[in-house]
């Protein structure tokens, strides 16, 4: 068991989405005009304790969370020295917006940086500041206190990004926009304070400066000049990506496509997603939603996928017992050196009619934690969601977030004594903005205002 | 027929490098419509590249190394074959290219084919996904499989509500004359139980001879091995223990951008890996045992398309470089793979650290900068170490200037796949297992 050496250097987005006790969240995408400005601000959060850290549990009478963290070019406009921005991993020194990125995470036609509406070009991003609030006014007069704080800091804003409309199903799961539960599988993280025992994952996965799923092994931290690694210690690299979602269109195709085949709509999206609308996983001879959640299974009793089908979302975006080894042990070993810990929040209204689409934007403020964006989100994205041939498969990407590649926008319902497939179909999700950050621990952040 | 590894190794000559780099790079950016040639046409092709390894400046004093042409062609029957179908098809090409390197012959077809022969340097060690399958037998499963999915597309709804068996007839009477698939290569079927009975044998014979069962003289040479074994692993130590791994950190290099620039923009990747041998005859001899080792095992057990848990190669070799210029020998890398450079480093360390840390320890990028730290050849270290691995094999990279791949649209899994739905057509045994393929 891995023990963190202090909580109250880690940020505390690693350990918590404040989903319970901040209602309200906004994401500040900004741009530093006056590095010189910045830097005493960013001092200023540190010293007054403002960036909210491990430590500080939320309860009740906790008005505000603050947490912060900085891109590449964020690093380079706080002037870091060319040794030290190398010391970054090379995706993250590339960037998000980058061709080869792009082209490894399927950002290609309607996803691609040139039509996002920030993260590129002129709207690229140095500085993340997320602020979550206990409720609508405390929310309004700290979003008016900090935005004019960034004037004085030589901040200017690209775009803010507000956590929308939350909804709960009766097992308490938050509902995405689809209608589906989520965050029900983030893995429990060895060392973590809400992990009990010894955890599924190893710390070093989502924190650098700790033992990594391979062989406990530490993961390449970022230094600093002379502090060296323990500038990268207790931090890590942080994903984030607006993905609008068509909820109109999912749902008007879903009621169609399954009329055409004679099974009902949820069959047919629960197939995709590879879970009911509870969250229950899809078991073979299985055609109705069971409505209890339970999250152990591990694949090895449905191996064809005709319960769960091999191509469908859940499966691609954690194989876990199935596939990836000789045994189920191994398969699982290899699973879990790709994991991602998601703390992203949905953004928008609940569509009311799911087949009649209103015009407005809704979708899902993706956010990750990784120690290695390579390894973890970019590999989950590529070799598992956008990959054609995963688990043999041969000429289908995600069904429900893959890419905009019309011609494996095709996915096949393993079955007995025949699989069906669905051909042909749009689209549903759609890459808005995105960039790579890193987030450093407190006293980094100190470290960086002081330079 | 059987897949060979052709590697034609020639040295370029120095003024005209990059006349050829000129020539070659447009062909490999526009690898399906160029002009000069359409690799499609050459029946026995399945992957094919061309690149150059840059000439280096070993130690002071002595004379800098040439550049070296590498041509990696992964064929189905002989090189000679292959070598003369290419030249009538396209003689301007490979007069044009080879125009480029010392010792080229002259246009004449019967010389410029025994150049390349001459050149030619296989493998010292040669894996193949799925010995026996030509390239026209990969085209022909792909149509097989295409004509019968669209059958169950269009008719599905009837077709599910019968049995396993009166489906398999449908398809079966839908696909008229289809001519059956050709028996699996001996050692396909057989090298895996030939290969545990060479290991059976071998153990027989030492332990029965170490307690004398079969004479003092066998006994003798048991004992002989057992003591120049013991004296291996220990020279093997002392080497490791004064072994320095490499430590320079990540950087964005033009080289690396280079070779990222075309990766992971389709299916398919090629991995290109030229590294120096650490110096010594030790060193030199322990990797060609290695390779001795890999080829057999390549041979008679990872004959199905999994090479020791790796299910994403279609073709791999490995070449020690001809020559020593100023003491240095280098091993060449070659690998034709599905997915992303990302996925594929990561399965060789998930599935095959021992393999591959056997071959690389004897390895390093230069003086001081060695394969990292491993103990007992390939026993512990290594390629665990998954960050320095991941950095000493970018580090080794080369780009390619010319990569044919003939089906960039099929995997290792989706080919064996298409040939296990072919061979089903012709067979009624578990029929509700054969229509999972599909």
């Amino acid at each position: 068991m891995t023990t963190i050496d202090k909580l109250e250097d880690v940020q505390g987005i690693v350990f918590s989405g404040y989903n319970k006790y901040m209602a309200n969240c906004s994401y500040y995408l900004l741009q530093i005009d006056d590095a010189g400005k910045t830097k005493p601000w960013l001092k200023n959060l540190v010293e007054q304790n403002q960036i909210s850290h491990g430590a500080d549990k939320p309860t009740d009478e906790t008005e505000n969370r603050i947490n912060l963290a900085l891109s590449y070019s964020g690093f380079e406009k706080l002037q870091l020295d060319k040794d030290s921005l190398y010391s970054f991993e090379l995706s993250f020194q590339e960037g998000m917006d980058s061709e080869h990125r792009s082209a490894l995470l399927g950002d290609r036609g309607i996803n691609d940086p040139s039509a996002w509406d920030w993260g590129s070009g002129a709207k690229r991003v140095d500085l993340l500041f997320i602020l979550f609030s206990k409720n609508d006014a405390i929310h309004n007069a700290s979003q008016k206190y900090h935005e004019k704080a960034f004037k004085g800091a030589g901040l200017s804003v690209v775009q803010r990004l507000d956590a929308g409309e939350k909804k709960q199903d009766a097992n308490g799961f938050t509902l995405e926009h689809f209608g589906f539960a989520d965050g029900i599988s983030d893995p429990q993280v060895d060392g973590f304070p809400s992990t009990s025992g010894a955890g599924e994952i190893a710390t070093g996965e989502f924190l650098l400066g700790y033992p990594n799923q391979y062989d406990g092994k530490l993961t390449k931290m970022p230094q600093l000049g002379a502090v060296g690694e323990a500038f990268g210690k207790n931090g890590t690299y942080l994903v984030l990506r607006q993905l609008k979602q068509d909820v109109g269109a999912f749902w008007q195709f879903m009621e169609e496509e399954a009329a055409r085949q004679g099974i009902t709509t949820d069959y047919l999206a629960s197939k995709f997603v590879g879970r009911w609308k509870s969250g229950a996983v899809v078991e073979p001879n299985q055609d109705t939603d069971p409505g209890k959640v339970d999250n152990s299974f591990n694949f090895t009793k449905d191996p064809h996928g005709t319960g769960c089908p091999l191509g469908s979302h859940i499966r691609r975006a954690n194989p876990r017992a199935v596939g990836l080894g000789a045994t189920a042990e191994e398969a699982l070993k290899v699973a879990n050196r790709h994991r991602i810990l998601r703390r992203g929040r949905s953004y928008g209204n609940f569509l009311e009619n799911p087949v009649k689409d209103d015009g407005k934007e809704r979708g899902l403020l993706f956010i990750c934690l990784n120690a290695n964006i390579e390894r973890q989100f970019e590999f989950v994205q590529h070799t598992w969601i956008n990959s054609v041939k995963f688990a043999g498969l041969y000429d289908e990407d995600d069904p429900l977030i893959g890419s905009g590649v019309a011609e494996n926008r095709n996915f096949t319902i393993q079955d007995e004594p025949l699989r069906r497939r669905v051909c042909g179909f749009q689209q549903f999700v759609t890459t808005r903005g995105g960039s790579y950050f890193f987030l450093p621990s407190l006293s980094a952040l100190g470290l960086l205002g002081n330079s | 027929m059987q897949q060979n590894p052709m590697t034609v190794i020639t040295e370029i000559l120095p003024d005209k490098l990059k006349e050829l780099e000129d020539y070659l790079g447009p062909i490999g950016t526009d690898i399906k419509n160029n002009p000069v040639i359409k690799f499609a046409d050459y029946q026995y092709l399945h992957y094919c590249t061309f690149f150059v390894i840059p000439g280096d400046h070993p130690s002071p004093g002595s004379s800098p190394t040439p550049a070296l042409l590498a041509f990696e062609a992964n064929i189905d029957g002989t090189a000679k074959q292959f070598v003369n179908d290419l030249i009538a098809k396209n003689p301007e090409f490979v007069n044009k290219v080879y125009g480029c390197c010392a010792g080229y012959p002259g246009n004449d077809a019967g010389q410029l084919a025994s150049f390349l022969l001459t050149n030619d340097h296989g493998a010292n060690a040669f894996y193949v996904a799925h010995p026996g399958q030509t390239r026209d037998t990969v085209y022909r499963q792909r149509d097989i499989r295409q004509q019968i999915e669209t059958y169950i597309d269009a008719n599905r709804d009837s077709l599910a509500t019968q049995d396993p068996a009166a489906i398999h007839a449908a398809i079966v009477q839908q696909l008229g004359n289809i001519p059956k698939p050709e028996n699996r290569p001996f050692l396909t079927l057989y090298g895996d139980k030939l290969f545990t009975g060479l290991l059976w044998t071998l153990g027989l014979v030492l332990v029965g001879g170490f307690f004398g069962f079969f004479g003092p003289f066998v006994e003798f040479l048991v004992v002989l091995a057992l003591v120049a074994a013991v004296v291996y692993l220990l020279a093997l130590r002392w080497h490791e223990m004064r072994d320095k791994q490499d430590d320079t950190p990540w950087v964005k290099t033009k080289e690396r951008e280079a070779i990222q620039r075309v990766e992971d923009r389709q299916l398919q990747n090629h991995l290109t890996s030229v590294i120096e041998i650490k110096p010594g005859a030790f060193r030199f001899y322990t990797l060609k045992i290695v390779l001795a080792a890999i080829n057999l095992v390549a041979k008679l057990v990872a004959t199905k398309g999994n090479l020791s848990g790796i299910v994403t190669i279609h073709f791999a070799r490995w070449v020690i470089l001809p020559g020593n210029a100023g003491g240095r020998r280098r091993l060449l890398f070659m690998s034709n793979y599905d997915g992303s450079w990302e996925n594929y480093l990561g399965e060789f360390i998930d599935h095959a650290s021992l393999g591959l840390t056997a071959v690389w320890s004897s390895t390093q990028q230069a003086k001081d900068r060695g394969f990292p730290d491993t103990q007992w050849l390939a026993i512990k270290g290594g390629s665990r170490d998954e960050q320095r691995f991941k950095n000493f094999a970018r580090n080794s990279q080369l780009p390619e200037l010319v990569w044919y791949s003939a089906y960039t649209d099929l995997s290792v899994k989706n080919i064996e796949n298409n040939r296990h739905i072919h061979e089903g057509l012709f067979s009624t045994a578990d029929l509700a297992a054969w229509l999972k393929c599909l």
